[in-house]
Order: C-alpha cells, then sequence, then structure tokens
C-alpha cells in the first residue's frame, strides 16, 4: 500500500479527510502488503504440498475425538445422507482421523475451536471473544476509473448509527478493481439492521459513489471477524491439540434455523435481516431456509437473539468458492 | 460428470464390448440383497432393476442426485497411487479409430424428444360416458402409435455424407410391441446386430419384421 488515507464521513455527502498526523500508526498501513485471502491459501497449499504436505478437501471435520485427556484426532463428518437424515445410496461413514498432533485451522468462530476451548477450559479467565462482521464486494472499475493501485481509503461514520462499532473502507485489488468493505459489531442492537443493505447505502454516498463510477461488481461475500483482541485468545494449545486463530478455513459450513417467536418480540424475523446471504426468509411467520445461499459467515449462529439456530457441518465440499476475495 | 465422446455415451459400452465383459448403462443406484448385486437403471419407460450375468462389468451411471462419495482413506490411498498416462502413440492406436474420425457414430442435430401425449386423470361416474371416454382413448392411441410407425424414415440433415463404412451397432429398446422413443446406446447384445447389421457387408440389413420375429 502506497496511500492510506482515512476520511470521516458525515451525512450521505460530506467527506472530512483526517490529517495523517491523526491517525495512529499503528492504524497506518501504508507500505504494508494487501494480499487476497483466497489466493494466498491456493498459494500457501502448493507451496505446502511440495514440501510433501497431502491436503484433502471435501472432507468436514464435525467433532473432536477426545481419549483419556487429550485430543487424539477428528472424527470426519458422514456424506450422503438425505434431508430427513437418511442415509442415501452414496452414503459414506465419517471416518476418525487419528495424529500424535492435532492442528486447527478453522478460521473465525470455528465450531471445533470452540468445543475444545470447552472441553479443555481454554479460554478460563480471558474474555469472551466478540466478533464483528465484515461485508464485501469485489468491483471491477471502468477503463475510465482513476482510483488506481496499492490505494487504501478507510472510513468511518456513515452510515453506522453512533452505537453500532465498525466502519469500511475501500481498497485496490489491483489496478483494475476495488473491495469495497463494510465491518460491523455484532452487538448491535436493531432487530431490522439487513448488513447488505447496509453496504448498499454506505455505496450510495457521494464520496464513494464517485469512486466507484461505472464499476461492477464481480463477487461479495461475508465473514465474521473476531474482535475481543489479545486478552480473548484463549490458551492456543491443549492435550494433542494446538489451536491457531485466525487461519483460512478448509471446512465448510451451513446452518439451519427456527423462529423462536421473534416476530412477537421485536415486530421482525432479526435473522431475515442479519443474514447477509439471504438464507432466512419468511412467509408470514414461516420460515422458509435457503440453506445453498449460505456464505458460512456464522452470523446467524452468532447473532440469533435466542441462540435457537443450530450449526453443524455439512457434507465436505459444499460452501462459497471466494476466488477473489 | 460429462462424457468426453460427444455425450454419445458410447465409450463406455464400447469399451466393454471390445474387453468382451457385460455392461449396464445409466444405472442410478445399486443394492446388495443376500450378496448379490442388484442395478437399478433408467429405462425410456421409468426404471428396472437388473443383475449382472456375469463379472467383471462395466457399469456406467446416470447424471443423477446422488454423486458417489469416496471414503477419506480410499481418497489418501489413491493420492499414494503412482499414474501412468499412456498417450494413442504408446499403445499403438490407429489414428483412424480415434476421435471423431474413428467415431462410430455422428451426432446430427441434438433435440428433446415431443411429447406424444398427455396424460389426464378423469373421475367421470357416469358408466356409458365412462365406456364412452375409453373408446375414445383407445382409438386416439391406436391412431398416435400408427403415426409413429409411419413416420418418415431418418434423413441425413445438412447435406452430409456419410463418411464411415462398416459396422453399426443399434441398441432398440421396445415395449409392448412399440419401438421406444428413446434408444440411445450401444447393444447390450451385439452378437447379434453385428451378425446382421452391416452396412457395406455382405448380408442385407434385417427387416424391422424380422427383428420382432426374431425376438
Amino acid at each position: 500500500m502506497k496511500t492510506d488515507e482515512m476520511v470521516l464521513l458525515l451525512g450521505d455527502r460530506v467527506a472530512l479527510k483526517v490529517p495523517s498526523f491523526m491517525v495512529p500508526s499503528s492504524m497506518s498501513h501504508k507500505g504494508d502488503y494487501l494480499i487476497s485471502v483466497s489466493e494466498m491459501v491456493n498459494w500457501l497449499g502448493g507451496v505446502a504440498r511440495d514440501l510433501g504436505v497431502e491436503i484433502y478437501t471435501g472432507f468436514a471435520a464435525r467433532e473432536l475425538v477426545v481419549e483419556d485427556g487429550a485430543v487424539r484426532g477428528i472424527k470426519l463428518g458422514e456424506k450422503g445422507l438425505n434431508r430427513e437424515g437418511g442415509r442415501q445410496p452414496n452414503y459414506v461413514p465419517g471416518e476418525v482421523l487419528e495424529a500424535r498432533v492435532t492442528v486447527l485451522g478453522e478460521g473465525s468462530a470455528g465450531l471445533l475451536s470452540e468445543a475444545l476451548v470447552r472441553r479443555f477450559s481454554l479460554g478460563a479467565d480471558r474474555n469472551a471473544q466478540v466478533y464483528s462482521l465484515g461485508v464485501k464486494e469485489i468491483i471491477r472499475l471502468s477503463d475510465q476509473n482513476s482510483f488506481g493501485a496499492n490505494r487504501v481509503i478507510r472510513m468511518v461514520g456513515f452510515p453506522s448509527r453512533p452505537d453500532i462499532f465498525g466502519g469500511g473502507a475501500i481498497y485496490s485489488m489491483g489496478a483494475d478493481s476495488v473491495s469495497i468493505v463494510l465491518v460491523m459489531g455484532l452487538d448491535w442492537r436493531y432487530c431490522d439492521l439487513d448488513p447488505q443493505r447496509e453496504l448498499q447505502i454506505f455505496k450510495s454516498h457521494s464520496f464513494i459513489r464517485k469512486l466507484i463510477a461505472g464499476g461492477e461488481v464481480v463477487a461479495y461475500g461475508a465473514k465474521t471477524i473476531p474482535e475481543g483482541g489479545f486478552y480473548s485468545v484463549p490458551e492456543l494449545t491443549a492435550p494433542g491439540a494446538i489451536h491457531r486463530e485466525d487461519q483460512p478455513s478448509h471446512v465448510t459450513f451451513s446452518e439451519e434455523g427456527k423462529d423462536s417467536g421473534c416476530s412477537q418480540e421485536f415486530g421482525c424475523h432479526p435473522c431475515a435481516a442479519f443474514c447477509p446471504a439471504e438464507v432466512y426468509k419468511f412467509k408470514g411467520d414461516e420460515l422458509i431456509l435457503s440453506p445453498s445461499n449460505c456464505l458460512h459467515c456464522q452470523t446467524c449462529r452468532l447473532k440469533c437473539p435466542h441462540q435457537v439456530i443450530q450449526w453443524r457441518v455439512p457434507e465436505g465440499g459444499d460452501g462459497p468458492s471466494y476466488r477473489l476475495m | 460428470m460429462q462424457s468426453v465422446d460427444g455425450d454419445t455415451a458410447q465409450v463406455p459400452p464400447q469399451i466393454a464390448e471390445e474387453l468382451g465383459i457385460t455392461h449396464i448403462a445409466y444405472a442410478t443406484s445399486f443394492d446388495f440383497p443376500e450378496g448379490q448385486l442388484q442395478i437399478r437403471r433408467i429405462t425410456s419407460r421409468g426404471a428396472e432393476i437388473v443383475a449382472p450375468q456375469s463379472y467383471p462389468c462395466v457399469i456406467t451411471v446416470a447424471k443423477w442426485t446422488e454423486p458417489p462419495n469416496a471414503l477419506f482413506s480410499r481418497t489418501r490411498w489413491a493420492y499414494g497411487q503412482i499414474l501412468f498416462q499412456w498417450s494413442a502413440a504408446d499403445i499403438g492406436a490407429d489414428d483412424a479409430r480415434l476421435g471423431l474420425p474413428g467415431s462410430r457414430t455422428m451426432v446430427n442435430r441434438i433435440f428433446s424428444p415431443k411429447e406424444l401425449s398427455r396424460r389426464t386423470c378423469v373421475f367421470e361416474k357416469d358408466m356409458t360416458r365412462l365406456v364412452g371416454l375409453l373408446a375414445e382413448a383407445y382409438a386416439r392411441k391406436s391412431k398416435t402409435a400408427q403415426e409413429v410407425r409411419t413416420e418418415q424414415p431418418y434423413q441425413v440433415l445438412g447435406g452430409k455424407k456419410p463418411h464411415y463404412a462398416g459396422e453399426v451397432w443399434v441398441y432398440i429398446e421396445h415395449n409392448q410391441g412399440e419401438v421406444s422413443a428413446v434408444s440411445p446406446a450401444l447393444p447390450f447384445r451385439p452378437e447379434f446386430w453385428m451378425s446382421c447389421c452391416r452396412i457395406g457387408g455382405n448380408r442385407k440389413p434385417p427387416s424391422w419384421q424380422s427383428y420382432w420375429a426374431a425376438r
């Protein structure tokens, strides 16, 4: 990054650049590298294979195998179950993979990592983890656009209300594309807040609208981000296991949920609003699930006010196929 | 899954015939009741359950909603195998018998078959009218079947000329005396057709009547 600017957005028209001397050095990314996580994972996978690491995709880790007080491996999920849980002709059982050391690299809010933390009390005396949600679009710019490469603009203010933690950013993805992202702390208290809608409102600010004029959205995604900081990091090792935070996940997720009287309590269905992928829709009070829409950001599991949305790892191979994110 | 033979799905049956082993096409599921392999396969009229008469056998699966799943252990085993890639030159193949020039079929056009009839449910309580409806339906069905049988013979489209002279294997499904509208594969009984269906060969192609008589 050669250019790093911070801008304060006031209302939907005013944009004030924050002088660089007022931006803490820890928040400046000038001179840093910006890497697509998807592309880095692909590259890293090639490096690992060259070093003799075996990588198998399409297998979902379902649960930890714990024996004699130590992690002995993981159990894979079954494949070939129908919607009711019955076995189809292509059913294969979940196998147990045993290892001397199990390294969990699930990314944000990993299910096995959380199970490990609970099982071995790794989070005792630590703060509870809190999360924000980032929704992002990649926009291919028009030929006339002069945003340029190696540039990032970070923004605070519009459209988030003052009581919502977060901010936005737009940064170069090469010379002809930009990423635009809006991050919001998941502790917002508005039952009908829709992150995707907020992102569109964010893009409608006159300052941003000019930056992306004539552009075309080529990809979008969503992801939760651990925000608890150092004091929320649990112990990173347990007998037989090492837990590495913030690793790109090779495990895919899906979710299913049900309404728990939210409409009576809140006057709306929060999951229909906070899910950035429209997995949860309602026809009156009838829930219509579209799991295939899922971006596997896990917002629903974390944000559901009644915590009734149950998560389980789907069959391996499912999930969003990010190539540019 | 998609075959690399121009979607004619002929490569697996052809290989099976070349190897002289049993072949079952359009499989959608299988079962092992009492240790006997049973294959459920698509037919033009629905589905049927068959069992291979001999082993080994080639089973080709239809594009279906239940893709095969591999066990992790078998996947890991497969990744550990050394694969040899053979080219046409390695096996000394005749170029004239490879690819499109060597194909025994040619795709002229791809189309969806016409719907011959639309089935409806009629709940008629009056016996006289019910008999009338039955008679009318029977006459209409007979007429439709007659129309199918008297369709124009197939014409090679686009002025193309056949560029192949040799054996032509045809797989015909029939049901209650009618030739199936969909007969897309190579034969399960090649010896019958090899003995009588030769273009440019010594024997005349059989008439339909002789085919039915042979059945």
